[in-house]
C-alpha cells in the first residue's frame, strides 16, 4: 500500500496501462507472425507440425521447472531468513568494484541457470544489493560456473581452449556490464527498476519479521513461493511457447547461411540464434560443436557467451524486475562487447 | 488466487506423473534429466498442498505491510487488471490445453529439414585439432603442438591442418608400418588410425569396430560410432555396416538417396539435434519418410553438397517398429 501512493508521485515510474502492455506486444507479433507461417504449411503435415510444437514447448517448461523451482525456493529462503540489510552492510563495507568481482565469480558458489534467476536476483536486491552486483550476478552465474565449464569441454573434446574462452569472455564482458550500469545507476536512479521504491521498503517490514515464531516464516516462505512461480511462469511459458513456435517452424540454416557473407554478421546471425533458441547453458555447447565446421570460432564464442546472458525466455522474466528500456540497452550492450571479447580471446589463442 | 496457483501447481505434478505412467518421458527429457523433473513433480505437489492448506486455514496474524510480492499486478485496477490476470491465466493454462489437443510425438523428419541433418559429425573434430596444435596455451602441455607448433603460419587454417595430419600420419606410421596408406583399407589387415591425444578413444573404438564383419550402429553408442566412422572414412570404406534409424528425404539430395537419421538429445527436446548416414537405395523397396528401417550395406564415400561423405549402398533395407525411446544419448561412459 505503502508503495502505491509513494509511486503515483513518481511520474516517471508511472506509464500509462497502454504502455504497461507493450512489453507484451512485441513478443505477441513474433509469435503471431510464427503462427501464421505455421497455419501456411500444406494441411497434410499441420497436425504433425503442431505436435512437434507442443512436445518442445512442454519439453522446454519440463526441463526449466526444476530449475525455476530452485530458484523460487531459494529466493523464498533468503526473504524470510536472511537479515534484511545483510547485502546492503556488505556493500558499505566493500567498494564497488570488489562487489562486482565477487558479484561475477558468484556462479561458482552459487550456480543458477537462467531459469530461476530472476526471483533470486530480485530478492538479493530487495535486501540491499546493489543493481550493478545484482545484474553482473544475473549475467555470470549461468555461465561462469563448473558445470557449464563441463558440459562445454564436453562438447569441443579436440578444443579445451573453447571452454576456457567462454569462461574468460564471460568475466571480462559481465565485468564491463557491471561497470557501465554503475556508472547508469549512479547517474539515473529510476532508469533500472520497474519498481524502485519496492527496493528501499524491505528494512521496516523484514525488521517485524524477525519477532515472528518459524511456523509462520515457512508459512510467508510458501505464501511468497506460491506467488512467485505463478507471475514467474506466466513469461516462462510465454517465452517457451515462442521458443518452440520458433524451433519447429525456422529453418536454421537461414541463419547460419546469411551469415557466411561477413564476420561481423556472422557473429550477429549466431547471437540471434541463441536468443532464439534459449537453450539451457549446459547443452547449447553441443549445438555449438554441430556449427564447427561451418563457422569462425570467435563467433560460435559469441554464440556461447551471449545465449545463457540473454535469451528469449529470460527476456520475457526480466521483465518482471528491469524496465523494458533497460533490457533493451542491456541487450545493445551486450551485442556489441561479446564480440569484441570473442574476437579478442581467438586471435589471442589462435 | 491461491486457489488457482494451487489447482496449477498440482495439475504440473498430475501431468508429471502422467507423463511418466505413460512412458513419454522420453519424448521430453534425456534419462539423466529425468530425476529432475520427477523431483519438480513432488516440490510442485507439496507447494500446491500448502497453497491450499493456506487457502483454507487463514494466518492467526498477518505480517504487516508485506509488499515484497505481486508488484505486477498490485498497480493496475478495473479493467486492465482483470484483462491481465486473465490472459496470464490462459498462458498459464496453455501447455495443459495444447498438449491435450495435440498429443505429444517424437521429432520427425519435417524438424530434422528445418534442425539440418549432420552427415559428418568428425568435421568438427579435425578443424579444432588443427586450432587446438597452432593455440600457444597449450603448447607447453599437448606435446605434438612441440613438433608441430612453430613450422605453420597461424593464419591460413586449412594448410595448417594438412601439414598436421601428415606430420602425424609420420609419427604414428614410422613405429609400426611403413608405408601407412589410407588406400590400404580393404585389406584384411587393419589399417592405422591416426590419432592424437584427442581422438584417441575414437581411434580406440575404430580398431575394435574394425575387425567386425558387419558394424552395427549400436543405440548405446549411435552418436560415437557414426563420428568414428566418419573420421576414419577412408579405412571404413568398403566395410559393411548395418544402421537402425528413421528415414530423412529431401530436396538437395540426389535421386534415389535418403539418410537414415536418429536425433540426438543433451537434455530435452529444444536441443535435440538430427545425424545420420548418407545412403543409397540399392533395393527394390521403396522408402518413406519418417519411416522406421534398418538398413545394411556397404560404406563408400560420395559428395553431398561439396561435401565428402560417407554413402552407405544399401542392400538390405527392412522396415522395424518405431523405437519407443525415438532419441539417442551421448554415452557418458565412452572413452573412460
Amino acid at each position: 500500500m505503502i508503495s502505491s501512493i509513494k509511486r503515483s508521485d513518481d511520474p516517471a515510474a508511472h506509464p500509462s496501462p497502454r504502455l504497461l502492455q507493450l512489453p507484451l506486444l512485441l513478443p505477441l507479433l513474433l509469435l503471431l507472425t510464427l503462427v501464421g507461417v505455421l497455419a501456411a504449411q500444406p494441411l497434410a503435415s499441420n497436425a504433425e507440425l503442431w505436435r512437434t510444437f507442443t512436445t518442445v514447448f512442454v519439453s522446454i517448461l519440463l526441463e526449466a521447472m526444476p530449475f525455476l523451482l530452485l530458484g523460487i525456493i531459494l529466493s523464498s529462503l533468503v526473504h524470510v531468513f536472511i537479515a534484511p540489510d545483510f547485502f546492503r552492510n556488505m556493500a558499505v563495507k566493500w567498494p564497488r568494484p570488489v562487489l562486482v568481482v565477487f558479484a561475477a565469480l558468484g556462479g561458482i558458489l552459487l550456480p543458477i541457470c537462467e531459469c530461476g534467476m530472476i526471483p533470486v536476483v530480485r530478492k538479493f536486491m530487495q535486501k540491499g544489493l546493489p543493481p550493478a552486483a545484482a545484474v553482473t550476478y544475473m549475467c555470470a552465474a549461468p555461465i561462469l560456473n563448473p558445470i557449464v565449464y563441463a558440459s562445454t569441454a564436453t562438447a569441443f573434446p579436440s578444443a579445451p581452449w573453447m571452454a576456457v574462452g567462454r569462461m574468460a569472455v564471460a568475466f571480462f564482458v559481465v565485468l564491463t556490464i557491471g561497470w557501465i550500469v554503475s556508472i547508469i545507476v549512479h547517474r539515473r536512479h529510476t532508469f533500472l527498476l520497474i519498481h524502485p521504491e519496492s527496493y528501499r521498503e524491505t528494512s521496516t517490514h523484514a525488521k517485524n519479521q524477525t519477532y515472528i515464531p518459524l511456523p509462520n516464516k515457512l508459512r510467508h516462505a510458501a505464501d511468497h513461493m506460491g506467488k512467485e512461480w505463478m507471475e514467474t511462469t506466466v513469461y516462462l511459458t510465454f517465452g517457451a511457447c515462442i521458443t518452440a513456435l520458433f524451433q519447429t517452424s525456422f529453418p536454421r540454416s537461414l541463419i547460419v547461411d546469411a551469415s557466411w557473407m561477413n564476420p561481423a554478421l556472422e557473429h550477429i546471425g549466431l547471437m540471434t540464434l541463441a536468443y532464439l533458441l534459449s537453450l539451457c547453458s549446459t547443452s547449447d555447447a553441443f549445438i555449438a560443436a554441430s556449427f564447427t565446421s561451418m563457422l569462425a570460432p570467435a563467433s560460435l564464442l559469441s554464440f556461447l557467451v551471449f545465449g545463457p546472458m540473454m535469451d528469449l525466455k529470460t527476456t520475457l522474466m526480466m521483465m518482471t524486475v528491469f524496465r523494458k528500456r533497460f533490457i533493451l540497452l542491456l541487450a545493445c550492450l551486450l551485442l556489441l562487447i561479446v564480440p569484441l571479447f570473442a574476437t579478442i580471446f581467438i586471435s589471442i589463442v589462435l | 488466487m491461491k486457489l488457482f496457483c494451487a489447482f496449477l501447481l498440482l495439475g504440473w505434478s498430475i501431468m508429471i506423473v502422467y507423463i511418466t505412467k505413460q512412458q513419454l518421458m522420453p519424448l521430453y527429457v534425456a534419462p539423466r534429466m529425468e530425476w529432475l523433473v520427477k523431483g519438480s513433480a513432488l516440490v510442485c505437489y507439496i507447494l500446491g498442498i500448502f497453497q491450499v492448506y493456506m487457502a483454507a486455514v487463514p494466518a492467526k496474524h498477518h505480517s504487516p505491510a508485506c509488499n515484497c510480492t505481486s508488484l505486477e499486478t498490485k498497480h493496475k485496477r478495473g479493467f486492465a487488471n482483470s484483462l491481465s490476470s486473465c490472459s496470464a491465466a490462459i498462458t498459464l493454462l496453455l501447455p495443459f490445453i495444447l498438449s491435450y489437443i495435440w498429443p505429444p510425438m517424437p521429432l520427425s523428419s519435417q524438424t530434422a529439414a528445418l534442425k539440418g541433418v549432420q552427415y559428418a559429425p568428425s568435421a568438427s573434430l579435425k578443424q579444432w585439432t588443427s586450432g587446438q596444435a597452432s593455440s600457444p596455451t597449450d603448447a607447453g602441455s599437448s606435446p605434438k603442438s612441440d613438433s608441430t607448433g612453430p613450422v605453420y603460419e597461424p593464419s591460413n587454417s586449412s594448410d595448417q591442418q594438412e601439414v598436421e595430419e601428415e606430420s602425424q600420419s609420420n609419427k604414428v606410421g614410422q613405429p609400426s608400418q611403413a608405408s601407412s596408406e589410407p588406400r590400404s583399407a580393404t585389406n584384411a589387415k587393419a589399417p592405422i588410425f591416426e590419432a592424437d591425444e584427442f581422438t584417441q578413444i575414437y581411434a580406440d573404438l575404430a580398431k575394435q569396430l574394425y575387425n567386425k564383419e558387419v558394424i552395427v550402429v549400436t543405440e548405446k553408442q549411435y552418436m560415437e560410432i557414426i563420428l568414428t566412422l566418419d573420421l576414419y572414412k577412408e579405412q571404413f570404406a568398403g566395410k559393411r555396416i548395418r544402421i537402425p534409424g528413421f528415414v530423412y528425404q529431401d530436396k538437395e539430395m540426389e535421386k534415389g538417396r535418403f539418410a537414415i537419421a536418429r536425433f540426438s538429445m543433451q537434455c530435452c527436446t529444444a536441443d535435440a539435434s538430427p545425424f545420420g548416414i548418407l545412403s543409397v537405395n540399392k533395393t527394390k523397396q521403396n522408402v518413406k519418410a519418417d519411416e522406421w528401417v534398418e538398413g545394411e550395406g556397404v560404406l563408400t564415400i560420395a559428395k553431398h553438397e561439396n561435401n565428402q561423405v560417407m554413402l552407405l549402398e544399401v542392400d538390405t533395407l527392412r522396415s522395424i517398429p518405431a523405437k519407443e525411446d525415438p532419441y539417442v544419448y551421448p554415452d557418458l561412459d565412452f572413452g573412460s
